[in-house]
């Protein structure tokens, strides 16, 4: 909540803190100086010790309520800060100013403290940026090789159907090169068939010539005498055979 | 120092503040990455590709099916294809048909410039099938029997008579003529044997003269054997155009053996076959000793059924042998007999037992 405090500070507020600091710095040297000169005696000093170890404790008591009062000073200007940021009255802020200054001669020692809050909180804070960065940079890198898994699996898949589509143009029956094939193919065989017939009228025409020439030669085989005795005798030989063929078959 | 660290502090905050959110959203970003979103579009993408293999299948299959159409028939090449398949059909046709008129022709002029040629082409293939049909009888594969009606010393003046009855029996049957010259004198003798054999008949051999006494032409030596026969073959040829086959002894074999020992060297010289019989009509011989009806010759009848392959012997010169033929063979035929012409390819060839 500190930290926000004096996010929310106004720049006035921050040169006037920058001022009391440098006060309170000067203040600092002078109490140095004046603690070298109280060293010189051992009397002086074992009294200033008892003194200021009487003072020291009341001081330290003193100091332990100023720190609480301050804290609860700093809780209520926080509770305020957080109540009003933007409408904070610049009276109030004096008052506040006011009340730092008065309590600032206080917090001479307590600053001489390292601030290890700070310094836990700000390695926390480091430890958070370190973690989240590198979970976060794990989980990016997951993210992209996904994305990449997936890209890859989408691209084979796609140049799988392109290649498919590619062979699918080229077996279409009705694709143009497909048509032009027929074209060709009928083209060859009706050429084919025309030489066919044309083979064919010409046997035809040869077989009729033959008939002929043995149908003349048959007129002049009829013509000789005994044909038709030859012949009966003939055809009685062929019939006897295939009667007898009946009757091996039948029995 | 306290200063620093606020300023240090709320710079790290601020970057802590980033890094959480950063780190937060990566972790969303991961957690509820659109996996199946990715894997639906993918598969997608897959099964347009599977369709489209499919569909390339389908259409090679298709293509390959038209072509196949194309050569398959040509009336799948459009009006002019449609036009010359039926040409092409019609003249196929036409072709076919005159290929078999050609090839029926070219068969008939090879059988006819050489009709002696192919009728004993033909007289072979049917006495093989006549044998074929003995064998099974022999072996006992049939119940079909087989009759060798003979009638020996023909022409005569009523062989017509007999050719004219046996025509009247059927298409099927037929006998076997041993014929002799001058054993019967009749008008017609040419013109008989000319339609014995027109009929199916077989025309066999006899001897010219069939005198068959001691001392006569047939027997009195070997070489008027010969003769007897050679004369005899002589003229069948000059009226039949065939050669006869098979010799029957005039009397029988027993009795021409008899008196001309060596006469079946001599037919076996000649190219002949001889045959005897087994079931005898007595029909022949003395006059007083001939039978006075057919009714008498069908009794002789009676003993054909023992053989299964029976060889009668009649005469065409007796009528009532024509009386008897009209009856017995139709009664035969019932009997499940099958007249038939003898070929020397049977297997009666000079092994029938005279009866």
């Amino acid at each position: 909540m500190s930290l926000f405090k004096g996010r929310k500070a106004s720049k006035k507020k921050k040169s006037e803190i920058k001022a009391a600091e440098e006060e309170w710095d000067e203040i600092e040297e002078n109490e140095e100086s004046e603690e070298e000169e109280t060293a010189r005696g051992e009397e002086e000093i074992l009294a200033a010790a008892e003194t200021s170890k009487r003072n020291t404790g009341s001081e330290a008591d003193f100091d332990d309520e100023d720190d609480e009062d301050d804290e609860d000073e700093e809780d209520d200007e926080d509770e305020e800060d957080d109540d009003d940021e933007d409408d904070e009255d610049d009276e109030d802020d004096e008052d506040d100013e006011d009340d730092e200054d008065v309590e600032k001669p206080h917090r001479k020692k307590k600053s001489k403290r390292f601030p290890v809050f700070g310094l836990i909180f700000m390695f926390l804070l480091i430890g958070i940026i370190l973690g989240a960065g590198y979970y976060g940079m794990v989980y990016y890198e997951r993210f992209h090789a996904m994305n990449d898994q997936f890209d890859a699996a989408r691209d084979a898949a796609s140049a799988e159907l392109v290649e498919a589509q590619k062979e699918y143009a080229l077996a279409d029956p009705d694709s143009p090169a497909n048509v032009a094939v027929r074209d060709e193919l009928k083209d060859v065989l009706l050429a084919d068939i025309r030489e066919q017939v044309a083979q064919m009228e010409s046997e035809k025409n040869e077989l009729d010539a033959s008939i002929r020439e043995r149908e003349e030669k048959l007129k002049e085989i009829e013509g000789v005498e005994d044909f038709d005795y030859y012949k009966a005798i003939y055809d009685e030989y062929v019939e006897g055979r295939e009667y007898v063929e009946e009757l091996l078959s039948d029995h | 120092m306290r200063s620093f660290f606020r300023i240090i502090n709320s710079i790290f905050f601020t970057v802590a503040l980033i890094a959480s959110a950063f780190c937060g959203y990566m972790v969303y970003s991961v957690k509820n990455y659109p996996t199946a979103e990715h894997e639906a579009q993918i598969t997608e993408i897959k099964t347009l590709t599977e369709q489209t293999k499919a569909d390339t299948e389908a259409a090679l299959k298709d293509g390959e099916e038209r072509l196949a159409l194309m050569r398959e028939d040509a009336r799948n090449l459009g009006d002019e294809g449609v036009e010359l398949a039926e040409h092409k059909e019609t003249l196929q046709r036409e072709v076919e048909a005159k290929r078999t008129d050609l090839a029926e022709l070219d068969l008939t002029v090879a059988l006819l410039e050489d009709m002696p040629g192919s009728v004993e082409k033909a007289r072979k293939e049917y006495a093989e099938k006549i044998r074929e049909l003995e064998e099974k009888i022999q072996n006992g594969e049939t119940e079909v029997r087989i009759c060798y009606w003979t009638m020996d010393d023909g022409p005569t003046y009523i062989t017509e008579n007999f050719l004219n009855a046996l025509d009247e029996m059927g298409d099927h049957v037929h006998v076997t003529f041993f014929t002799a010259n001058l054993a019967n004198d009749s008008p017609n003798e040419e013109e008989m044997l000319r339609r014995e054999m027109a009929s199916g008949h077989s025309v066999q051999n006899h001897s010219f003269a069939h005198v068959t006494t001691a001392g006569g032409s047939v027997y009195r030596s070997l070489d008027s054997f010969k003769e007897q026969i050679q004369l005899q073959d002589d003229w069948l040829y000059e009226v039949t155009g065939f050669h006869p086959m098979i010799f029957r002894f005039p009397g029988g074999s027993a009795w021409g053996r008899d008196l001309l020992p060596g006469a079946t060297d001599v037919i076996e010289e000649l190219g002949y076959q001889w045959v005897d019989w087994n079931c005898n009509l007595y029909d022949a011989g003395a006059p007083e000793n001939l039978p006075s009806s057919g009714l008498e010759i069908t009794r002789a009848l009676t003993q054909i059924p023992e053989e299964p392959i029976a060889m009668i012997l009649g005469h065409d010169w007796n009528a009532n042998t024509l009386v008897a033929m009209k009856t017995a063979i139709p009664e035969l035929m019932d009997q499940g007999y099958v007249f038939l012409p003898l070929f020397p390819e049977s297997v009666t060839m000079g092994m029938i037992a005279k009866r």
